[in-house]
C-alpha cells in the first residue's frame, strides 16, 4: 500500500505552472508591501484623528459651554463698548415686543425716552443722536397703538392721557436739551429736531382730542 | 518587476514548490486552486520569515502553512470540496499533472479510497506515505506529540485499507 501511495510522487506540475506560481508569488508580495505602506499611512490618520477625539473630549462637554459663553459675553461687551446704545435698544425693543398689550408697551417706551432726557452726555456719545431718533420712533409707534379712551380690563383713559402728557413732556424737555447743548453734527441736530417737532405736533394732536384739554 | 523575493527564498522555493503544489493538488483536485494555495504558502512562509529568520524545519513549517491555508479556505467555501467530497467520476484531465495513464489509473484507486477517510487521516496518509514526511515533521505540522502522530497513522493506515477497492494483493 505504501509503495502504491507514494507512487503519487510522480505527480507534479509543469515547469510552466512552477512559473506562474513564482510570478503570482512575487505579484501578492508587492502588493501586500503596498498595503502594509498604506496601512502605515491610515495608521497616522487613525492616530491623529484620535488624538483630535481626545481633545474634544478633554474640552466637553462643560469646558466646551464655558467657551462658548465667554466668547458670547466678550463679543457682547465688545459691541457694547462700541456702540452702547444698540444693545440697550436691542434690550428696550425686546421688551416692548414681549409687553402684554399697548400700555405697557408705551410705558416700556416712554421710560426709555425719560432715561435718554436724563442723559447728560447723550449728544456726545457716539450713537446718541440715533438713539434718540429710534426711541422717539419707537414712541411714536406704540402711542399710536393706544386707545384714546381705554382698553377695558388692561387700561384706563387716564392712564392714555397720563401718557400721552408724559410724552408730551419729554418731547418739550428733549427739544429744549438739543438746543442748549453744543452739537457737533449740524445735519443731524436738525433732522433730529424736526423730528421732535413732529412728534410735539403729534402729541398735542392727541392731547387735544381729550375733553379735559 | 523587481524580484522581492530573496536568493535562499529562490532555492527553498525551487525545492519545495511542487511537493507543496502536490499535496494542495491531491487535497483539492484542482490545478487552480493548487496553485493558489501554492503561491500563497510561499507568500506567508517569505512574509514570516522575515520577522523570524529562525526555522527550524522550513519543509514541515511550509505544509503546515499549507494544510492551515487550506482550512481557511475550506472554512470559507472557497474550495468546491476536498479529495474525500469529490465524487470519483469527476477526476481531473490535466495531463501535464497526471502526466500517464498509469498515474491517472493510480489517483482515481487512491482517490475512491480516501473519499471514505475522515480528512485528518487522509492528511496524514498524504504527508506521511506521499510526501514522506517523518512522524516528527507530522507532529509538528498537527501541532501532537509524536506518539500521538503514530497511532494517528497506524488507524489512517487500517482505515484506508478497510475501505479500500483495490485487490488486497495490490495493497
Amino acid at each position: 500500500m505504501q509503495k502504491k501511495l507514494s507512487q503519487l510522487r510522480a505527480i507534479e506540475p509543469s515547469p510552466e505552472i512552477v512559473d506562474s506560481i513564482r510570478t503570482t508569488i512575487d505579484l501578492r508580495l508587492k502588493e501586500r508591501e503596498v498595503i502594509q505602506k498604506g496601512d502605515v499611512v491610515s495608521d497616522v490618520v487613525a492616530v491623529t484623528k484620535k488624538h483630535q477625539k481626545s481633545n474634544e473630549h478633554i474640552l466637553s462637554p462643560y469646558m466646551r459651554k464655558s467657551i462658548y459663553a465667554t466668547s458670547l459675553l466678550v463679543f457682547v461687551f465688545a459691541f457694547y463698548v462700541e456702540n452702547p446704545f444698540m444693545v440697550r435698544n436691542v434690550v428696550v425693543f425686546s421688551r416692548v415686543a414681549v409687553a402684554p398689550h399697548a400700555h405697557a408697551k408705551s410705558e416700556v417706551a416712554l421710560n426709555e425716552l425719560e432715561y435718554l432726557n436724563t442723559k447728560g452726555d447723550l449728544f456726545r456719545v457716539r450713537g446718541g443722536y440715533d438713539a434718540l431718533e429710534k426711541t422717539i420712533k419707537l414712541n411714536r409707534l406704540t402711542l399710536d397703538t393706544l386707545s384714546l379712551m381705554g382698553e377695558k380690563g388692561t387700561y384706563s383713559q387716564d392712564d392714555c392721557l397720563s401718557d400721552y402728557k408724559k410724552y408730551y413732556n419729554l418731547l418739550l424737555m428733549l427739544d429744549k436739551k438739543l438746543k442748549s447743548e453744543v452739537n457737533n453734527d449740524k445735519v443731524k441736530t436738525v433732522v433730529l429736531q424736526e423730528k421732535i417737532h413732529d412728534a410735539i405736533e403729534e402729541a398735542e394732536e392727541r392731547l387735544g382730542s381729550y375733553p379735559k384739554n | 518587476m523587481e524580484q522581492v523575493m530573496t536568493a535562499g527564498f529562490d532555492e527553498l522555493y525551487t525545492k519545495y514548490a511542487k511537493a507543496i503544489y502536490r499535496f494542495a493538488y491531491l487535497k483539492t483536485s484542482s490545478t487552480e486552486m493548487a496553485k493558489d494555495i501554492t503561491a500563497e504558502t510561499f507568500c506567508r512562509f517569505f512574509e514570516y520569515s522575515k520577522k523570524h529568520p529562525y526555522i527550524e524545519n522550513e519543509k514541515a513549517f511550509l505544509y503546515r502553512i499549507a494544510r492551515n491555508y487550506l482550512i481557511d479556505c475550506y472554512r470559507k467555501k472557497e474550495t468546491g470540496g476536498n479529495l474525500v467530497e469529490l465524487d470519483v467520476e469527476t477526476i481531473p484531465s490535466d495531463e501535464d499533472i497526471l502526466k500517464n495513464s498509469l498515474t491517472r489509473e493510480l489517483y482515481q484507486e487512491v482517490r475512491s479510497a480516501m473519499r471514505f477517510l475522515k480528512k485528518e487521516y487522509e492528511d496524514i496518509i498524504l504527508l506521511h506515505y506521499v510526501e514522506e514526511l517523518s512522524v516528527k515533521e507530522i507532529s509538528f505540522i498537527h501541532k501532537t506529540t509524536e506518539n500521538v502522530t503514530r497511532v494517528k497513522i497506524h488507524r489512517a493506515i487500517t482505515s484506508l485499507k478497510k475501505h479500500v477497492t483495490l485487490s488486497e494483493n495490490n495493497f
